[in-house]
Parts: structure tokens; C-alpha cells; sequence
């Protein structure tokens, strides 16, 4: 069993827009983009306060930006210090002593993953964190996430503490359909052993058999030998919509392979859904904070803004840091 | 299905004990004479993705020393191989943590040199107790002797009594580490001013420190030279290469470096110290492995076949050693069967004379089929082009002339003919032009065609045949067993699917890089285009050379960033006949030389002129671009009209 039972967290389904108006918060939060789904639960949830993050990386300019009276922008890409600050100003103001929601489905993955560090080091006790599954990738397999690649480092806040033994590292890497960005990861942490988190089950039934056709484009980096994805030592599968057990799954396998023979240093890279990655950074909130354990991930110059249709349904998971 | 023994493609996936099973040493001069691991004088050993400098570098560490002695007396084996390999990878280091605003360089700098002292020494501190020394029959050390002349390299050290052996030492410094992570994490994640780090022990006092006291207190270390073997250097900062470079500068005896980086991995050649260069041949010598490779090719070619056979071996297929090439299927343009009527290069030339008497056109081709022959029938159209292009007037009498030339070729084999010296050039051409307008595709089949393709690069070899095996078992073949052969639609679909890795893999990460990959591109289809021409300027086109005059600082970029992710392979530079200066000289990569048709060979070499260099390297507008091509084919094709362009840039 893993240090944590994750299994005790509390998550639940929120089947339509309609529901969501029955759902009330004192303050909620959501990054601006241009998804159906991250615009009509910010218009139906029922909050005293909801705020509009705009990030830098989806490159929105002045007059695209939506008409509303609480809109942060954040000015500088990859500068986590804006967050910070936005988050120092909340606590001053005495939020987390209430009822907040983060709407995660619109900021990216590097951003969720700091930002559920920097609560847990600000010791924020609960949050509440809403995803919205779509109907469907805009293009299928081959919707594109992200243009050029900046640099693959450490999230700040997840580095870490480093083995300088190198000899039985592991990388998890969340794989999503951005299968450049696979291969890019794959290969900065080339000596790594290579496991790859698939969604299973997907949010949509056709979405696990695209996921498989891109982790392939990404074989020759990410993959030792044949392409045996479904190999328990090489991959793990953990359901999209749940960072819970996506938690413990990761967690039950450093577990086994540490048992098998000491990992030396453990990378782990959500490139997944959204709810998965929530999953990876708690998970490393947990139990990586002081191990030779980092999150690392692709920078990326600019994001795209809307890479699905639809709005499927909702998940609301309870996160207690 | 078989398992592929070409599966592992990186030297990375291999384990310790995987390297040292699978090891082959190059013929002749070996990897321990190049890399002289005993050597005192440091080596950057530079290789492009996929040359094997991990493989190499991994090779010469301590715990392959290990698995190399690993029946006899470790010391002992130490002691006889000469050196200790402290193998280092910079990837582990997650060097970008050194870097963030708020602290001033020199706070950087500082704390990245303490964080290398005790990075380093913990690793040859685990070699050094996994070694056995003080358990050795023949020891008479003190281990708390040499543990408190460690610690006395420190400024400052807490519960100093309590740490009396190697095993508590290496405790220590680890918990100096953590400190550190700890402390930088910190800063980082709260957006602190400032860090709360005591740095307590000067620079090398540990790297260098600890192999002196380790010499003086055993024996056996007496003329044993400790290796750093530093891989993965493209990963450092510069400042941070800087710093090495400084530590390879004073290095101390007993201590060496070996550095590995990728091509375009060294940022800096300065110091520390005044921040002067270090000095190539004095203070360092640099190594290109793959231009070893391309340099040594006999060696190289016995080097990769010899991997292949013990791969093969250790997967359980019993290959013939004398001659891979057996094991794939061949192909004979000779025994081609196809009507007149289907030979596209007759219907061209048909299309080439319009305006001609029909007459005329129907004495000409008369006159140029032989078809006893197919190479010698397509020799005549390419000689005929070549009168033509001469400003033969009476085309119909040059076409009698060469079907009387052909017939007494066919009988003599005169090598004073035109057509034996047409064909000792354009021999592989006028086979290629021959496939593509009969099948559509050239082939590139054949284990000797598939080392050239890898260009020095071991690691494309084994994705080529990784690749060819695959398909070859989904076509149920079985590879490498008894008599079977890989069929040419495997070895065919094998290499499209090990082209499309490398143009998919090698993404350069820069500013612009759909203009790195638009530049291989144009360069790519410029050279398809002359070699398929009527009448290509060169035989076995792959390769061009550039006038450095030619270049401004955004071209320049481009070339540089093209051969550090090795889609270029710099040649010999050859020398300008009017300016007698020398020019960049560069071959298409082979494992990508299909994407575009291109010859393996290295022949004949395409000069680029100004106005071309700028169009392939530097101009965004795809219509210039083809407007530059257009020129430089009309040249080629004929009635090889050459039109005086109007450019509309400089």
C-alpha cells in the first residue's frame, strides 16, 4: 500500500451545465481561454466572486480579452511570480478561509502544477478543483497543444532532492496527444527509464486508441525495445478523470520497482489530461517533496487556445493539502 | 514473433551490464587508444546524437570496471587498468536550478562550484567503498585516518568526531547536498531574497583533495590517474561549463576529465580565470567521434557489422560473418521487362524535341534504343542530352553516331569510349534515374548501402535495421534465418520509417525552426532536382559546397544549427578554383538521402552561388526560392535555356 490513501479524497460528477447552477462558492477561479466548456461553467457556477486569469502563453491581446470586472493578467510567460503574488493577495484577503473553486481545465499543466505547490507550502488545508471533460478533441490524435519548445526543465517548487547515482532512473511521463512534447521530455532525461501513464478509462471511449497512436510517434526516445505500451513495466493505466487514483497508481508502482531495485532518481512529467496531472502534483506534493523525485516539463513559447469541442460533464475534486 | 535485437538504439537503454556484454571495440586503433583513459591531459570527446560517446564514455566508468573484473580482484584490476572512471551525467544535475534571477551571478557561480565538490565526490566516494579497500587482504590503511584528512579539507564541519569511516563521509556530504537543494527549492518556490547557504569548502579541494589523500594513504592508487568522466555537457549553463572548463585548466594530479558533449553541446571555451580560452592541444585535445568514424571507414564498416553479428548472436540467429548483405533481397534494372512504350525517358525526350520534324524525333529514338541493354539504352539518351546541351546542330546525326558508339561499346568494352567514361561517373546514376522512371522509386537496399546511409552515426544504423527488421517480421520473412532474404518492400519501408524518425527527432530547438527545416528542404529538392535533370551537372549528387563569402549571420545560423543536429555532414572543404579559398563543404545526411532521392555517394560536388545560398538558407518566400531553382534547372533540362534572371534581392 502507498504511504497515502488517496482513495479517501472526495470527488464528484457534475453531469450537466444545468447542474452547475445549483453549485455555489464565496470565490471562483478560472484561466481564460477560448473552450466552450471553460466559459459556460464560468457563466453557470454560482459564485460572490469569480475571477478571469488571462496567462501570457495564449498570447490574448487587449481587446480579446473578456468584458468582466475581475480580470488578472499575468504579463510575463513561464514567471510563476505573478501567481504568487495573486495567491499571496488571496490568503491576505482571507479566501482560503472560505469557499474557493479552481476551475483547472483552462490553465496549463505547469501552471496547475505549481500552483497546487505553492498552496500546499502557503498550508492552505482544502481547496476544491473543478475539470470539465469534452465531447472531443478538436482534431482527434492530431490536434496540436503547443508550438515551439523553449527548454524542459523542473516545475519550481518540484525539484526536489537529487541522487548523484544515475544508474536506475525512472521518468513517468503522463502521456496526452502532444506527442512532440513526449519525445521532447523522453529526451532530456534521456538515461531515464521510460513509463508512460496512459488514460484509462479515457474521458471519451475512441480517446485511449488516439492516445496509444501518438504515444507511437513518440517510441524511439520514449520507449526501451518493442512497443509493448501496455506492458505493466513499462506503462501504467490510470482513469483520466481521476488525479486520485492516478495518484496512487503512481504511487504503488515507484513503490513495487523500488522494491525490485532502489530507483536513483524519479522524474515525473504530466503531459496527460488535466484531472491526471492534478493527480501527478499531488502525488509529489505528497510524497516526493524530499525525495530524489522532480516534475519536469516542456516550455513551450505559446499554447493554443481551444483544442476541443463540447462540454461533456464536470468533476469536482476536493484536495485537502 | 522474433524479438528485434536492433530494439535498443541507444546506449542510454543499455545497463551496465548490457554495455559491457554487447562492447565491441573498433578495429585497429581502439576506443582505449583514442580515448587514453590513462592520459593526463584532458579530452573533450564531441559526437553527434547517436555516435556513441555515451556508450564509449560508460564504458571507461567504474562500475564497467567493475563488471570487467568482476571474477578477479577488483583493486587489483583497478590498479592494472590504470584509472578509476568517475562517471558523471550532467542531466542528473538539473543544472537550470542555478540559474534564476534575483542572485547575481557570482552567488551562482559560487554555489553551483560548492554544489560540484560535493556532487563529485560522493560519486568517487561509492566507487571508493564499493572498491573494498580497507577490506583488502593487502591493506594496512587507516579508513578514519583518510576520513579526517577529508574532512580537514573543510572550512567547517559539525559533529566532525562522529564521522569516523567513508560510509559516515559519504552521509555527510549527502546531507551538505540536500542542504543545498533544500535551501535553492526554497528560495525558488517562495520567491525569497535571499539564500541561507554556508558554502564550507573552497573549490577543488574536494575534486582534486580527495584523490591526493587517497594516493598517499593507499598503495595500490599510487600510479592510478582518477578519471571524471563528464557526459551529457550540452546540459550545463555556460557559466557552468565555464567552470569546468576552469577545473580542466587546474587540474591537479591525479585527475584527468573527459568530456562528452553533443556537436553543438560546448558554449564556451573560457575560464574562470580572466575569463581566458582554454587552449586546444596544450591544455585539452577535442575528439569527433562520428568524423572518426567517417575518416576511418574500413574500420567503421567492420566496427557496425561486427555490433550487428553480436546482437544477432546474443538474440539466437546463427549469421554468417563473412557477408551480411546475403540476408537482403537485390534488385537487377537489367532484368526489367518493359515495353518501348512505358520507357518514360523516351516519352520525355519525345516531349524535349517537340518542334522538331516528327520525322526527326522518330530517327533520333530509333536511334537511341538498344535493347539488349537497358543502362547502356538510357547512357545514349544521357550522351545525346549532352551533345545537345554542346550545340550540336544535327541532332539526328549524333543520334546515329551514338547508337554505332553503343553497339561497339556493347562488343568491346572500349574504356576510351564515351559511354565507359559516361558510365564510370554516372553509373549509380543513370540505375537510379532507371528506377525512379520505372518504378517510381530508387532503391536504397543492401547492408553496405544501409552503413554508408548511417554517415558514421552507429545509432541510425541500428534504427535503420530496427525498422527493416520490423517489417520484415510483419511480412513474415523471419530475418536472418537460413537462406531467407528481407525483401526489397521491407528494406523499402524500413528506411521511410527510419527517415521519418530522424526528421521528426532531430527538431532543432531555436527561435525559428520552420526555417531550419524549410532550409533542409530547399537544399534537399535543389539537389533532387539537378541529379534528376536531363543532364545532372555532377554524378551522384548529395553533396555542395558554399562560398563563406556567400554567407551573412542568418544563413550562417542556419548551416550551423543543420550539421549540429548532423542533417548536414561537413566534408573536406574543397577550394574555390578563382578566389583558391576554401568552401564549406557539406553531404545530405544518408539516413534522410531518400527523402529526396539523393546518392550515398560522395562525388561529385554542386557549388552554390550567392543568390541560391540565400534562397535555400535565408529567404522566407517559396516563390523566390523557385524561381532560383527554375533557373539552375533550365541548365539541366534541355533545350537548356539559360535565363538571365533579374533578382529581386541584392
Amino acid at each position: 500500500m502507498p504511504k497515502i490513501d488517496y482513495s479517501i479524497f472526495y470527488k464528484r460528477k457534475i453531469e450537466s451545465l444545468e447542474l452547475m447552477k445549483n453549485i455555489h462558492y464565496d470565490l471562483f477561479i478560472s484561466a481564460y481561454n477560448d473552450s466552450h466548456r471553460v466559459k459556460e461553467v464560468f457563466k453557470c457556477i454560482q459564485s460572490n466572486e469569480k475571477h478571469w486569469l488571462v496567462l501570457p502563453e495564449y498570447e490574448y491581446t487587449q481587446i480579446e480579452i473578456p468584458d468582466h470586472k475581475n480580470i488578472i493578467i499575468f504579463s510575463e510567460a513561464n514567471n510563476e511570480s505573478e501567481l504568487r503574488e495573486y495567491f499571496n493577495r488571496l490568503i491576505n484577503d482571507g479566501f482560503f478561509n472560505k469557499q474557493v473553486c479552481i476551475d483547472i481545465t483552462g490553465f496549463m499543466r505547469q501552471y496547475i502544477v505549481f500552483l497546487i505547490r505553492y498552496l500546499a507550502q502557503l498550508k492552505i488545508k482544502k481547496v476544491d478543483l473543478l475539470y470539465s471533460d469534452p465531447e472531443m478533441y478538436i482534431k482527434s490524435e492530431n490536434t496540436s497543444f503547443s508550438d515551439i519548445l523553449l527548454e524542459v526543465k523542473q516545475i519550481i517548487g518540484c525539484e526536489g532532492i537529487h541522487n548523484p547515482e544515475t544508474n536506475n532512473d525512472v521518468l513517468i511521463i503522463g502521456a496526452g496527444y502532444d506527442s512532440k512534447r513526449i519525445s521532447d521530455v523522453a529526451k532530456n532525461k534521456a538515461n531515464a527509464r521510460k513509463v508512460l501513464l496512459f488514460g484509462f478509462p479515457s474521458l471519451q471511449p475512441d480517446m485511449f486508441q488516439q492516445n496509444i497512436l501518438n504515444a507511437y510517434k513518440a517510441e524511439e526516445s520514449s520507449h526501451t525495445g518493442e512497443f509493448d505500451y501496455l506492458d505493466s513495466n513499462n506503462s501504467i493505466l490510470a482513469p483520466a478523470n481521476d488525479p486520485f487514483i492516478t495518484a496512487q497508481l503512481i504511487s504503488e508502482y515507484i513503490k513495487k520497482e523500488n522494491k525490485i531495485s532502489s530507483l536513483t532518481n524519479i522524474y515525473l512529467c504530466p503531459l496527460s489530461t488535466k484531472a491526471q496531472t492534478l493527480g501527478f502534483a499531488l502525488y509529489y506534493i505528497y510524497e516526493g517533496i524530499y525525495e530524489p523525485m522532480s516534475v519536469i516539463f516542456p516550455f513551450c513559447r505559446r499554447y493554443t487556445r481551444e483544442t476541443t469541442r463540447g462540454y461533456a460533464k464536470s468533476w469536482i475534486y476536493t484536495v485537502e493539502l | 514473433m522474433n524479438t528485434n535485437p536492433f530494439n535498443i538504439t541507444k546506449a542510454v537503454d543499455y545497463s551496465d551490464e548490457q554495455i559491457f556484454n554487447y562492447w565491441v571495440d573498433l578495429p585497429n586503433i581502439g576506443f582505449t587508444d583514442i580515448i587514453k583513459p590513462t592520459s593526463p591531459m584532458p579530452m573533450i570527446i564531441l559526437g553527434a546524437k547517436g555516435s556513441g560517446k555515451t556508450h564509449i564514455m560508460r564504458y571507461f566508468s567504474f562500475s564497467l570496471q567493475s563488471l570487467r573484473f568482476n571474477n578477479q580482484d577488483l583493486l587489483e584490476g583497478i590498479v592494472k587498468d590504470g584509472y578509476i572512471g568517475i562517471y558523471m551525467r550532467c542531466s542528473g544535475l538539473n543544472s537550470d536550478r542555478f540559474a534564476i534571477s534575483g542572485l547575481s551571478k557570482e552567488i551562482w557561480k559560487n554555489l553551483f562550484s560548492y554544489y560540484m565538490e560535493l556532487w563529485l565526490a560522493q560519486l568517487l566516494l561509492n566507487n571508493i567503498r564499493k572498491m573494498g579497500v580497507f577490506k583488502h587482504n593487502s591493506s594496512n590503511t587507516n579508513e578514519l585516518e583518510i576520513t579526517k584528512e577529508i574532512l580537514d579539507q573543510f572550512d567547517k564541519v559539525d559533529n566532525k568526531e562522529s564521522i569516523v569511516n567513508l560510509d559516515l563521509l559519504a552521509s555527510h556530504l549527502k546531507e551538505l547536498q540536500k542542504k543545498v537543494d533544500y535551501e535553492i527549492n526554497n528560495y525558488r518556490l517562495t520567491g525569497g531574497t535571499k539564500l541561507n547557504i554556508e558554502i564550507t569548502i573552497s573549490p577543488g579541494r574536494l575534486i582534486f583533495g580527495l584523490p591526493q589523500i587517497l594516493i598517499q594513504h593507499i598503495a595500490h592508487f599510487e600510479h592510478v590517474k582518477f578519471l571524471y568522466l563528464i557526459d551529457e555537457f550540452e546540459n550545463l549553463k555556460e557559466y557552468q561549463q565555464q567552470y569546468f572548463n576552469t577545473l580542466i585548466r587546474e587540474k591537479e594530479d591525479p585527475v584527468t576529465f573527459k568530456v562528452g558533449a553533443r556537436l553543438y553541446g560546448l558554449r564556451t571555451f573560457k575560464t574562470f580565470s580572466a575569463e581566458e580560452e582554454l587552449k586546444e592541444g596544450s591544455e585539452y585535445e577535442s575528439y569527433n567521434i562520428d568524423k572518426i568514424f567517417r575518416d576511418r571507414e574500413s574500420d567503421y564498416n567492420k566496427f557496425v557489422s561486427d555490433i550487428c553479428i553480436k546482437r544477432l548472436y546474443k538474440h539466437g540467429y546463427q549469421v554468417d560473418d563473412g557477408d551480411f548483405n546475403k540476408y537482403f533481397e537485390k534488385s537487377n534494372i537489367q532484368q526489367t521487362n518493359i515495353s518501348q512504350e512505358d520507357k518514360k525517358y523516351f516519352k520525355d525526350l519525345e516531349k524535349r524535341l517537340n518542334g522538331f520534324p516528327p520525322k526527326t524525333i522518330t530517327e533520333i529514338i530509333s536511334n537511341l534504343i538498344f535493347e539488349k541493354d537497358i543502362i547502356l539504352e538510357r547512357t545514349n539518351v544521357l550522351i545525346f542530352y549532352r551533345h545537345w546541351k554542346k550545340g550540336n546542330k544535327d541532332l539526328a546525326l549524333t543520334s546515329n553516331k551514338i547508337r554505332e558508339d553503343c553497339k561497339l561499346y556493347f562488343d568491346t568494352k572500349n574504356s576510351e569510349s564515351e559511354h565507359a567514361n559516361i558510365l564510370e561517373y554516372y553509373k549509380f546514376d543513370i540505375i537510379d534515374q532507371l528506377y525512379r522512371e520505372i518504378y517510381s522509386n530508387i532503391l536504397y537496399t543492401g547492408f553496405t548501402t544501409f552503413v554508408k546511409m548511417s554517415a558514421g552515426i552507429p545509432k541510425n544504423l541500428m534504427i535503420i535495421l530496427k525498422h527493416i527488421f520490423r517489417w520484415s517480421s510483419f511480412n513474415n520473412e523471419e530475418p536472418f534465418i537460413g537462406n531467407n532474404k528481407i525483401s526489397i518492400e521491407s528494406q523499402i519501408n524500413g528506411l521511410k520509417d527510419a527517415s521519418d524518425w530522424f526528421l521528426n527527432d532531430a527538431r532543432v530547438i531555436c527561435d525559428d525552426p520552420s526555417k531550419v527545416r524549410r532550409s533542409i528542404d530547399r537544399i534537399g529538392r535543389f539537389l533532387q532536382e539537378l541529379r534528376f535533370s536531363d543532364l545532372p551537372p555532377e554524378c551522384s549528387i548529395s553533396t555542395f559546397s558554399i562560398s563563406m563569402s556567400n554567407l551573412n549571420a542568418e544563413s550562417q545560423k542556419v548551416i550551423d544549427y543543420l550539421e549540429q543536429y548532423s542533417y548536414l555532414i561537413p566534408v573536406n572543404p574543397r577550394r574555390d578554383k578563382n578566389t583558391n579559398r576554401k568552401d564549406l563543404t557539406f553531404q545530405i545526411n544518408g539516413i534522410i538521402a531518400p527523402v529526396w532521392e539523393l546518392s550515398l555517394q560522395r562525388r561529385g560536388v554542386i557549388r552554390l552561388n550567392k543568390n541560391e545560398t540565400m534562397a535555400i538558407f535565408e529567404i522566407d518566400d517559396e516563390k523566390e526560392f523557385n524561381k532560383i531553382l527554375n533557373s539552375r534547372k533550365s541548365e539541366c533540362n534541355a533545350p537548356f535555356h539559360i535565363e538571365s534572371l533579374k533578382l529581386p534581392f541584392r
